[in-house]
């Protein structure tokens, strides 16, 4: 798609661009244009209608397309080879030890979403890196916003957020040592707004490395305390130990 | 509700109702964002006050692009509201029922149980194939040319197929009979700015 940003948007342009449906799902960025249709939206009632209208076709849809997406797995290949790569899945896994146990509990299919970051006082040279290497972020570049990061960390913006999302970066570039290390600084930094959240993210990192009882620390720590992720920390916890009984 | 003017005496009547003219859209964008209706409510509130006191101060300096002026305003607001509950939050992170999108009180709030059972009903009377590609469009987010890539079949002909598709929903979504939204929901003096959030 094109980026699409200070234009004034039209119904036609709108559909064209498919707009209605990546907002609906969640993945129209700023970077391509998000704030453009929101403004059009605003003073548009049929786009607010055709909006209204795919809620109601994706809150249908959503349950089928993710029970095809989990069927197409496994159907094509036909019950004997499905059993097949399960028996042969069973006995990778234990000969890989304890590394592939983990990595469904890990995966992070989506990124944690940046909602911004409010700059104190004067911006620093980090601030305006920040904001660049977010905007990568957002378009899930995540080889350019983790680069940029690091630069706007050197550069002297706000650690905490700028650590928290390196971290995400990578665990999205599949490093997950690197992740785990860099959520590590940010929890480091005691209480901040990150901080349940870094302990999560890093509590995948970990169980990506087959390290499940480091992981399980991370997540009773998230678990007992008041962050948004709490109830999700101890639902992975949970499917980390009953997988440690197994 | 009407906006309340109490501060600012010098906003004129007719900003006031440019302004309330932008409420329903104000308010789908803050429900799909915050969740629930009370906090949409209040961020909607919050971002007319603030527009009529940067309006009163002479910020906008095309009235034009009132609509974009008002949306950052609330693109704001509503960001302040999501950090005061959580800094950052991955949809992966919560349950599939607290996606803005799936968000029970948000679809209550924007989509009547009428105009849902309508629709599934009338998703239920297309072919699974166009059931699949309103998937990929609707819960993927993909465009036509995306899903052509994807799948091979050519994106003209995943258009029409489209169109086609959303041409039934659409009527089942207004109801049989029903005047299409684009000439039943504008704005009238009779019917006031409001149009479809209104009883």
């Amino acid at each position: 798609m094109e980026p699409a940003v200070n234009e004034t948007l039209t119904c036609a342009l709108v559909e064209e661009r498919a707009l209605v449906e990546r907002y609906i799902a969640d993945t129209l960025t700023d970077a391509h244009g998000r704030a453009d249709f929101e403004a059009h939206v605003i003073a548009c009632p049929r786009c607010q209608d055709e909006i209204r209208l795919a809620m109601a076709v994706r809150a249908d849809l959503a349950p089928l397309a993710a029970g095809t997406r989990r069927a197409r797995r496994v159907l094509p290949l036909g019950l004997g080879i499905a059993l097949a790569a399960s028996i042969a899945a069973i006995i990778l896994s234990r000969a890989a030890g304890t590394s592939t146990r983990w990595q469904d509990l890990g995966a992070v299919p989506v990124a944690p979403i940046y909602l911004g970051v409010e700059v104190r006082g004067t911006p620093v040279r980090g601030d305006s890196l920040l904001a660049l290497a977010m905007k990568a972020y957002d378009d899930r570049r995540y080889d350019a916003a983790s680069a940029g990061l690091t630069g706007a960390l050197a550069a002297g913006t706000d650690s905490a957020p700028a650590e928290f999302f390196l971290g995400a970066a990578l665990l999205m570039l599949d490093r997950p040592e690197a992740a785990a290390e860099t959520f590590g600084r940010v929890i480091a930094l005691g209480d901040t707004p990150y901080l349940g959240e870094a302990r999560f993210y890093r509590a995948k990192a970990l169980l990506r490395q087959g390290n499940g009882a480091a992981a399980l620390s991370e997540l009773h720590a998230v678990a007992s305390s008041s962050s948004a992720v709490s109830g999700w920390a101890r639902a992975l916890a949970d499917s980390v130990e009953s997988r440690m009984r197994r | 509700m009407t906006l309340k003017v109490v501060a600012v005496e010098t906003t004129s009547a007719t900003t006031v109702e440019a302004l309330e003219r932008l409420r329903p859209g104000l308010q789908l964008m803050a429900v799909r964002s915050l969740g629930t209706v009370d906090a949409a409510e209040e961020a909607v509130q919050e971002t007319l006050a603030r527009a009529v006191a940067a309006l009163a101060r002479d910020q906008l300096a095309d009235p034009a692009k009132l609509p974009a002026f008002v949306a950052g305003i609330a693109r704001h607001v509503i960001v302040d509201m999501q950090r005061a509950r959580y800094r950052s939050v991955s949809l992966e992170s919560l349950p599939v029922a607290a996606h803005p999108s799936y968000h029970p009180d948000a679809l209550k709030a924007l989509v009547s149980a009428e105009e849902r059972a309508r629709v599934r009903a009338a998703l239920v009377s297309l072919s699974e194939s166009d059931r699949n590609l309103l998937g990929l469009c609707y819960v993927e987010g993909l465009a036509p040319t995306e899903i052509a890539e994807r799948t091979g079949e050519p994106a003209d002909r995943i258009r029409k197929r489209k169109s086609r598709a959303m041409d039934r929903l659409r009527e089942a979504f207004h109801g049989a009979g029903a005047p299409r939204h684009a000439e039943a929901r504008l704005p009238t003096k009779e019917a006031g700015a409001t149009g479809w959030n209104r009883p």
